[in-house]
């Protein structure tokens, strides 16, 4: 059996890139069995992606791949599969199951529970909550898909929100800029030349996304109501960030992106209450 | 001249990929149409139709056929 460690302590990584909980227990237990011989099948699909402080953001790969789909599907629970099965094209079932395994199965080794005893409520917008034994777990997560890469983000307080988008190139962006952008950022995207156009849309775009689903609005919250601190838009990877509406709430924005994919984290760095249920004062958008 | 349904339809399949018309009463979500794409289809439908749907109409849009009925209304 494989070494495990605690999902949350820094530097200890297993040789599958995840960490799991009882890395002193001499006799681990079932759920620990459990979770290391789903980690073993599962390991190949996901892996951690970056640490930022106490926050783990794991890559899930969502690529075709009958196996790990079908491995996928015996994770969930009957509430999820009849979900799956609503799903009319293979595309969102296969990115639904991969990225729930996947999460159910870092959530069981965060909250050392079987999977069994896992479930998930959801807030007035949508958001999930994690559920050990159907009370609210310790524990925060959001999960995002697109095309070929997943991101589960998890952390042990707060609210947080993480956004992929592939950088496809069939959308009006110019038009979308309109829509979502204010008007700064979209004097900033209008001056951008070609290549770093598109390349600016999306971290700006998932950046955004990220935000709003840190706040747990969806997109009842109109995304060019607020904008992007002008040094991220310049290329800076991190800032603070403040809802003009919500100002004694910090936000620490990071952009994720890489060469394959556009990507963005959102979370409260100091929590000062469980606020998972506290969207803000929404009268003010 | 072709109706809202059939123009709808027509968007629907070149610019979302989804070519079965009876996908226009499935849930937006069941169907795979992400934020990105649902914000780039506003677009489309605005240029197709000239008719500018804002995103405070477009959230109560639960599926195609919502959209359908309030072009045509």
């Amino acid at each position: 059996m494989k070494q495990q460690v605690s999902l949350w302590s820094r530097g200890q990584s297993s040789r599958t890139g995840l960490w799991f909980q009882g890395a002193q227990a001499a006799t681990p237990t079932l759920a620990e069995r459990l979770v290391s011989m789903a980690a073993d099948a599962l390991d190949s699909w996901f892996h951690t992606f970056r640490e930022i402080d106490d926050i783990l953001v794991v890559h899930v790969d969502l690529t075709p791949h009958e196996e790990r789909e079908a491995h996928a599907l015996t994770w969930l629970d009957e509430e999820e599969r009849s979900r799956w099965r609503r799903y009319k094209y293979e595309r969102p079932k296969r990115e639904f199951a991969l990225c729930r395994a996947a999460l159910r199965s870092i959530l069981c080794c965060r909250l050392g529970c079987g999977n069994e005893r896992l479930a998930f409520g959801a807030l007035e917008h949508g958001k999930p909550f994690a559920q050990v034994d159907r009370k609210a777990a310790p524990v925060s997560f959001n999960v995002s898909h697109s095309g070929k890469h997943g991101l589960v983000a998890l952390a042990p307080q707060g609210r947080l929100g993480v956004d992929v988008e592939e950088r496809v190139d069939r959308l009006d962006l110019d038009g979308i800029s309109e829509i979502v952008f204010g008007s700064d950022e979209q004097a900033d995207f209008a001056s951008a030349r070609e290549p770093e156009k598109p390349r600016l849309f999306f971290t700006l775009w998932t950046l955004k996304e990220a935000l709003i689903k840190a706040l747990g609005t969806g997109f009842s919250l109109n995304p060019s109501r607020f904008e992007i601190p002008p040094a991220m838009r310049r290329g800076a990877r991190k800032s603070m960030f403040r809802f003009p509406w919500i100002p004694d709430v910090e936000w620490r924005l990071e952009n994720l992106g890489n060469a394959d994919f556009a990507a963005a984290i959102a979370y409260e760095p100091d929590p000062v209450v469980d606020t998972r249920r506290d969207t803000g004062n929404m009268d003010a958008r | 001249m072709a109706s809202v349904e059939e123009r709808m339809g027509d968007l629907v399949e070149k610019h979302l990929g989804i070519s079965d018309r009876a996908m226009l009463d499935a849930d937006l979500g069941e169907i795979g149409v992400n934020s990105v794409d649902a914000v780039n289809f506003l677009k489309v439908v605005d240029r197709e139709f000239g008719v500018e749907i804002t995103q405070e109409i477009a959230r109560d849009f639960r599926t195609l056929r919502d959209l359908v009925n309030y072009l045509g209304s």
